[in-house]
Parts: C-alpha cells; sequence; structure tokens
C-alpha cells in the first residue's frame, strides 16, 4: 500500500515537473510573490510625531497594551481577598444629547495590580454595561463568567486568584480562577472603572467613517473590604494617563482617554460614606491593531495564489482536456489514490516555493518599511526569527498551496479549468472585495466562511473580541485567529476532494 | 493471460452502446476487432480496462477485473488514444511518470522507444511537435513499457505511413508469437487480413461474428458463383427458374447464389443461354464484413423507423 502511494507520488512529480510551461508559471508566482511584497510594502509612510516618550507601555508579555483607566486602591500583602459591591455602573458618552447613547464596553470592578505602573501585571473582575461579567487578567485574557452579578470578590492565594460572584453578597458562585505568576506579594487592590471611546461609524463602499466620542465609565461601589491588607487607607489613581500615543494607520485617532473632555465630566474618584464613586476612562487591553506590518509584509502571498491557481487547476484539467486522465487511470486504477497524490505533490511544490519566496522577500519588505518610517518604538520590529512572522509567513505559504489544491479538486470535479478557476477566484477574492461594501455584520460572516478567511493566519496580532476595537476588513481585519482561519480553507479543500474523489469514481474516465 | 468479455451492457442515455457483448480474447493470437466507427470498439476496451462501468455483464483480465490487478501493466498493455498526452511533455518524459506509476525501471524506457522506432532524439522532443505516426509509436511504446501478456491497441494502424503499416504488422505478429495476446481494433477489415488470427466483429453494440479468418471468408463466399453473360436477362430468368437468386452486379455481370458453379453451368447450358465466364466467387475479408455489417445495421433500423 505504501509502496503504491510512492508510485502514485513518483508519477505525479514526474508529470507535474516535466510540462515545461507549468514549471515558468510556478517559477512566476514565486517571483509575483516577491515583487509584489516589495511594491506593498513601498506603499505607506509614516511620520512620527513625538519622541521616546510616546513608548506606549508593554504588558507582562512584551507586546504593547493599553492600561488607562481610574483606580481606587490600597497596599495588599500576600494572600487576602477583596470584596464589593457594584452599586451602579453608568456609561457616559460625551455627545450632543446627554445619556442618549452608551459604550457596551464602560467597564468598573475590582481588581490586583503589581504597582501602579501603565502595563503591570494585573487580575480583575468586571462588570461591563453591555458584555457581562468577566475575569480578566494581563491584558489579552478574558473570561465571560456571568451575565450579572453586583457583588464581586477576588481571593489571593499564592499566584492562584480565584473569582466569585454574587447577586446578594451571602451566596457566592465560584465564577473562574487564574494563575498569574507576574503579581508580586506587594501589590495594589481596590475598585477602578473606565471606559473606551464610543465608536461611530460609518460604511460605504470604498469609505470609512469612524468618529470617536470621549466615554467615561462610572462605577459606584459599597461594602468594599480588604482582608490581608494594611487596613485603611485608600488612594486614587489614574493610571497610564500622561503620554497619549497615536495608532497610526488606523482611521480614528484614539485620545486614549485623555482625562476628560470637554463636557464638563472629569476623571477621579471620591470615597465618601463607605461609597467610593470612580470615574474613569481609557482602556485596559492589547494595543489595537495598526498598521500590521507582518500582514502588509506578506500581500505578495495574494498575487502569488492568482498564479497557482492556474496551474493547480491545469494540473487535473489537462488529463481530461488530452485524454490523458485514461492512460493515468490504467497505470494507477486506484482514482482516489491518484487524486490524494495529486493533492499532495502541487501542495507541497507550491508550498515550498511560496514558503522560500516569502521568507526572501519578508525581511527586505520590512526594511522598506522601516526605511518609510515604520519603524521601533512606534512599530515591531519583525524578523524571521519571531515566532509570529514565522507563522505568518508558513501559514501564507500553506494558504496558497490549499488554493493550488482547492484548484485541482474543482479541476477534478468541473473537468474544464476555466470553470474551476472562476469558482476558485470568486470564493477567495470576492469576499474581500465585498467585504469592504457590505454591512460590518456582513462582511465579519464573510470573512469568516469562506477561504478569504485563511488570510488571517498572515495577521500579526489576532483580533482582540472583548475590547471596544472594531474588526474592520477596511483595515485588513480578519475577524478570525490566525489558524482556526486557516482551517476554513482546509475545510474547503476537505470538500472538494471528497466530492472529487466521489466524482472521479463515479463517472466514466 | 486471456480477456474474457462476458455480456458486456452498456447504456449512453437512450442509446445502447453495448448490447450484450461477449468474447475472449486467447494468448499466442492476434485477434481483430472490427466494426464500424460507433460499433462500440472503444467503448469495449474502455470497460475491459476499468475505466469505464458497464451496466451490466463483466470483463475479466486473467480472471480478474482490470481494477484488482496489482499491477495493471505488467498484464495488460493498452493504447487507446495515440492523441491523450500532454504536448508540453517530452516523448521520454511521458514514459517516464508511466514507469513510475508502474514501478517499472528506467532502462525501460530506452527498450520500449528502440522497439517502436523512436530512439535517438525524438524521445527528446515535446510531443507536441510529433507527427501522427510518431505518436501512435509512443502510444505503442507505453503499451510495451511493462512488458505485458496482453497488449490491447485501438486502430493502431491510423495515421502509420505505409512502412509503418508493415512494421505494426510484424510487431503484432511477433508479440503473439511470444506466446502475448493481441486485441487490435480497426474499423477497416482489410488492415486486418494478413495479421488476424481471429477476427470479432461488432456491430452497434453486439458481436456478429466470433471466428477465424478462414472460416469467416469459406462462410461469406457461402456457394456463390459469379457469371459474365452477354444475356443477362436470360440467364436471370433461367437461373431463377432452377431455383437459384441472382443478383445484378454489372451491366454484364450476375452473382448467383444458391445453385453452385456446376448447376448453373447446367441450367445456362440446357437453356443455351451463352455466358462467358462462371467461376466460383472467393469474397475478400472487407466484403465479408460489408456484408456482414450491412446486415447488423439493417437490423437495427428496422425497429427504429417504425417507431
Amino acid at each position: 500500500m505504501s509502496t503504491l502511494l510512492f508510485r502514485q507520488v513518483r508519477a505525479e512529480w514526474t508529470k507535474l515537473r516535466t510540462v515545461r510551461r507549468w514549471m515558468l508559471t510556478l517559477l512566476a508566482a514565486a517571483v509575483a510573490m516577491v515583487v509584489m511584497t516589495l511594491l506593498g510594502a513601498a506603499g505607506g509612510s509614516v511620520q512620527h510625531a513625538g519622541g521616546p516618550g510616546d513608548v506606549p507601555p508593554k504588558g507582562p508579555d512584551g507586546k504593547v497594551v493599553r492600561d488607562a483607566f481610574q483606580f481606587v486602591h490600597q497596599e495588599m500583602n500576600g494572600d487576602g481577598t477583596i470584596t464589593a459591591h457594584l452599586a451602579s455602573l453608568k456609561s457616559l458618552v460625551e455627545d450632543g444629547a446627554p445619556r442618549a447613547k452608551t459604550e457596551p464596553w464602560a467597564k468598573a470592578g475590582i481588581m490586583v495590580k503589581d504597582g501602579l505602573e501603565p502595563g503591570a501585571s494585573y487580575v480583575a473582575l468586571l462588570s461591563t454595561v453591555g458584555h457581562g461579567v468577566r475575569l480578566q487578567n494581563d491584558f489579552s485574557h478574558d473570561k465571560a463568567v456571568s451575565a450579572s452579578g453586583a457583588w464581586l470578590r477576588l481571593t489571593r492565594a499564592g499566584s492562584r486568584f480565584t473569582a466569585y460572584v454574587s447577586s446578594d453578597g451571602t451566596t457566592w458562585t465560584k465564577a473562574g480562577s487564574v494563575t498569574v505568576r507576574g503579581i508580586t506579594a506587594n501589590a495594589q487592590v481596590g475598585v477602578f472603572s473606565t471606559s473606551p471611546q464610543h465608536s461611530e461609524f460609518e460604511r460605504n463602499i470604498g469609505s470609512l467613517g469612524v468618529t470617536d466620542v470621549p466615554a467615561h465609565g462610572v462605577g459606584t461601589f459599597d461594602n468594599v473590604t480588604v482582608t490581608g491588607g494594611i487596613p485603611g487607607k485608600w488612594t486614587g489613581t489614574a493610571v497610564g494617563h500622561s503620554p497619549v500615543f497615536d495608532i497610526p494607520g488606523v482611521g480614528h485617532p484614539g485620545s486614549g482617554g485623555g482625562g476628560g473632555g470637554s463636557s464638563g465630566v472629569k476623571d477621579g474618584s471620591t470615597i465618601a460614606a463607605g461609597m467610593i464613586t470612580v470615574t474613569g476612562s481609557g482602556e485596559i487591553g492589547p494595543r489595537p491593531r495598526g498598521s500590521d506590518l507582518v500582514q502588509q509584509g506578506l500581500q505578495g502571498a495574494l498575487f502569488g495564489l492568482l498564479v497557482v491557481v492556474a496551474v493547480g487547476s491545469l494540473s487535473m484539467t489537462s488529463e481530461f482536456r488530452h485524454g490523458l486522465v485514461r492512460t493515468t487511470f490504467t497505470a494507477l486504477p486506484r482514482r482516489g489514490g491518484v487524486l490524494v497524490a495529486k493533492a499532495l505533490v502541487l501542495g507541497t511544490t507550491v508550498f515550498v516555493l511560496s514558503a522560500v519566496a516569502l521568507a526572501v522577500a519578508f525581511p527586505l519588505g520590512q526594511s522598506k518599511m522601516r526605511a518609510s518610517g515604520f519603524r521601533p518604538p512606534g512599530f515591531p520590529k519583525w524578523g524571521l526569527s519571531d515566532p509570529t512572522a514565522l507563522r505568518a509567513i508558513i501559514g501564507s505559504a500553506l494558504l496558497v498551496a490549499l488554493v493550488a489544491v482547492l484548484a485541482m479538486a474543482l479541476g477534478a470535479v468541473f473537468r474544464h479549468s476555466a470553470a474551476a478557476i472562476a469558482l476558485v477566484l470568486v470564493v477567495v477574492l470576492v469576499p474581500q472585495i465585498l467585504a469592504g461594501a457590505l454591512p460590518l455584520g456582513a462582511a465579519r460572516f464573510l470573512l469568516s466562511v469562506t477561504p478569504a478567511a485563511g488570510f488571517a493566519v498572515q495577521q500579526s496580532e489576532p483580533h482582540y473580541s472583548f475590547t471596544s476595537d472594531l474588526c474592520l476588513p477596511d483595515d485588513g481585519c480578519y475577524p478570525l485567529s490566525p489558524w482556526a482561519g486557516l482551517a476554513v480553507p482546509c475545510l474547503y479543500v476537505l470538500g472538494a476532494m471528497l466530492l472529487a474523489w466521489w466524482l472521479l469514481r463515479r463517472r466514466d474516465a | 493471460m486471456e480477456i474474457e468479455v462476458d455480456g458486456l451492457r452498456k447504456q449512453y442515455g437512450q442509446v445502447s452502446a453495448l448490447d450484450g457483448v461477449s468474447f475472449t480474447v486467447r494468448p499466442g493470437l492476434v485477434t481483430g476487432f472490427v466494426g464500424p466507427n460507433g460499433a462500440g470498439k472503444s467503448t469495449t476496451m474502455r470497460v475491459i480496462l476499468g475505466l469505464d462501468a458497464a451496466d451490466g455483464g463483466r470483463a475479466l483480465v486473467g480472471g480478474r477485473p482490470y481494477r484488482s490487478l496489482r499491477d495493471p501493466l505488467r498484464a495488460v498493455g493498452a493504447m487507446l488514444d495515440a492523441s491523450a498526452v500532454h504536448p508540453g511533455r517530452r516523448g521520454r518524459d511521458h514514459l517516464l511518470w508511466i514507469a513510475n506509476a508502474a514501478g517499472l525501471p528506467k532502462r525501460r524506457l530506452n527498450e520500449v522507444l528502440e522497439q517502436v522506432g523512436l530512439a535517438g532524439g525524438a524521445g527528446k522532443r515535446r510531443v507536441g511537435g510529433y507527427s501522427l505516426g510518431m505518436r501512435q509509436r509512443l502510444g505503442i511504446a507505453a503499451a510495451l513499457l511493462g512488458d505485458p501478456r496482453i497488449l490491447m491497441l485501438d486502430e493502431p494502424v491510423n495515421g502509420l505511413d505505409p512502412e509503418g503499416i508493415v512494421w505494426i504488422r510484424g510487431l503484432l505478429r511477433s508479440l503473439a508469437a511470444e506466446g502475448r495476446a493481441v486485441l487490435v481494433s480497426s474499423h477497416l477489415m482489410g488492415e486486418l487480413e494478413d495479421t488476424a488470427d481471429r477476427l470479432v466483429v461488432i456491430g452497434r453494440g453486439r458481436i456478429i461474428a466470433d471466428t477465424s479468418v478462414p472460416e469467416l471468408l469459406a462462410a461469406a463466399s457461402g456457394g456463390r458463383v459469379a457469371l459474365r453473360t452477354s444475356a443477362p436477362a436470360d440467364a436471370m430468368a433461367v437461373l431463377s427458374r432452377a431455383g437459384g437468386t441472382v443478383a445484378s452486379v454489372g451491366t454484364d455481370a450476375l452473382t448467383v447464389t444458391g445453385l453452385g458453379a456446376e448447376a448453373t453451368v447446367a441450367a445456362l447450358g440446357a437453356s443455351r443461354v451463352p455466358f462467358t465466364e462462371v467461376s466460383a466467387h472467393r469474397a475478400t475479408l472487407e466484403e465479408a464484413y460489408m456484408e456482414l455489417t450491412r446486415d447488423a445495421a439493417e437490423f437495427q433500423a428496422a425497429p427504429g423507423g417504425a417507431a
């Protein structure tokens, strides 16, 4: 059996490499990937607005983060528990009509944080205006733990933090727990509140207008108790509010929550008669997708993909066109095996070719982009040794190979290259074109269920759904995580292969 | 190893392509598979090779269905269509992928190229530039690659020059002499006259005759007498009265069936009808074939015309 597969693979490899036009086309695909990557990298330019003071904070994992909120805190040494009743949570959006709008990601809750520096490790149990109660830590970890619950409790035991939620303050339910090692024994605990800016956007074909309105979260707490701390003294601090940094490349310059706006709402806190009211603005979470240099540095993959689709479909349809398929099936009567061998040979060849082309093009493109201003500290420096960049390159090459195999399998279904090529281009390209025109929900759906979802693998940062950041196709944001995105074209290939296999067995050759 | 075809049926929509085709291809013999274009020769061959599925009946190669053979190319070498090659591939590479698929050593490439007369530069050229004759030879080379016990060639003479025709006849004879079973199809009986040991004649999806060449000729000649006379009308009247069936084949030529040469001469002599030549008719293979296939056509045409 294994020798049969070996023969099948060897025969298909001989077929592929002995048609000179196919090899030249594959080579052209590799060249297209390099050239288009370099052209794409030369496209943008950026000027640095500020100096080194604008360096955004880095989270415990070294990634840049946003960390701005109002914190009323005291010290807690070692293990302990903080309990608070969130009497009310309001979202104040500074818009013409007062109180007319709310920001669903306005939040307030309790927090244990390793000091007051922006970017310091933390665990927070918080309630949001529109997204329930959540347990978050270290900027990129989030878990929805409860739909509601006004009483919040967070217990520390070493590096283990356990969250409890209650609706009445007497019956507590364990809501979840996390292990966070970055918080030293000498931590700050307290209540906090914050709200990201409220964004409203208008999309038309080819244009996108985003309006950002400053917003505040107002949390009113009572029955705030801390055990294990030094009894007593609450201090209010605006964490992370000094340097404001813009997110270059994004259509909506954020003020980062610059401590109050024009309408008179001021961030701050009041402590009176057992009540703590905290008004804050900003966001706690990963840095939003700005210019994704990794994604921009792999634009050639799309062009290579367009070229290999032709070779992929022709490698199958030429067999039908010339009647060669009869010779093939006479030599190798197991048709499913022939199909698998073709897919293996084509997929591997295209993958290796694309991986090499992109690995060559990527560093060149990055240095080109650095030369036009996309450089540290405002932008990360990406190289081939970064696991994220490597994942994006390998993933892009896999995507190109998958699409080639998809074209081949559809070639077996239609037995006609024009039909196979057209369908592949429709399912891969059209979603990306339509995504700019359709309503956001439909666009995201399209980019999640069509093979175009595979381009998510090129993103250096996934889209985090637990922030107010929009995943806009216009910004090149694909809604799925990198590997989940790549799994979508995999499923399409699987489906097309099964259909092709069934038809090859069923039809006369 | 032999090919056994038993009761094959295949329907393309309303058209019955194969209507109970049965025959056997024996080792050591060249079996000619003849019939007009569209009679079902190629369909039968595709069914034998497991390429097309039959609606009924079975085709066995060495007692097994083709698709279950372990090393199919060592059992059967087939050429169905000489133009079934990728024009962008070199002739030698075309053979190479087949050799790889069958797990055959590379030296076979040179051996078969030499055997079909494509040794030298021809194998290194792309097939797109081949003449039909060269493609035919390449197709035969591919069929010979696995040194198979059975050869199956569909219209191999097509496109060959006279020298090539002589060559392929010799090749087919020598392959059979080596004990292989050879099935070779043609729509022209004459092509097979000196080559085939046995003939399977197919028309409209049915086997019309399965016989040896001498038997077929004898059957076709069937007691016919060719007659040349200056008084054809008188001769027809006399011979009909004597019990023969008479057909006019020219201004002064008749064919008499059912009497034999002796009785014909006697009847003509008794009635003093002058004649210049009486000879027992020796049918050519082509004539026998025409007659057979004409019958088949008439047989099939009647129900269709009535409907």
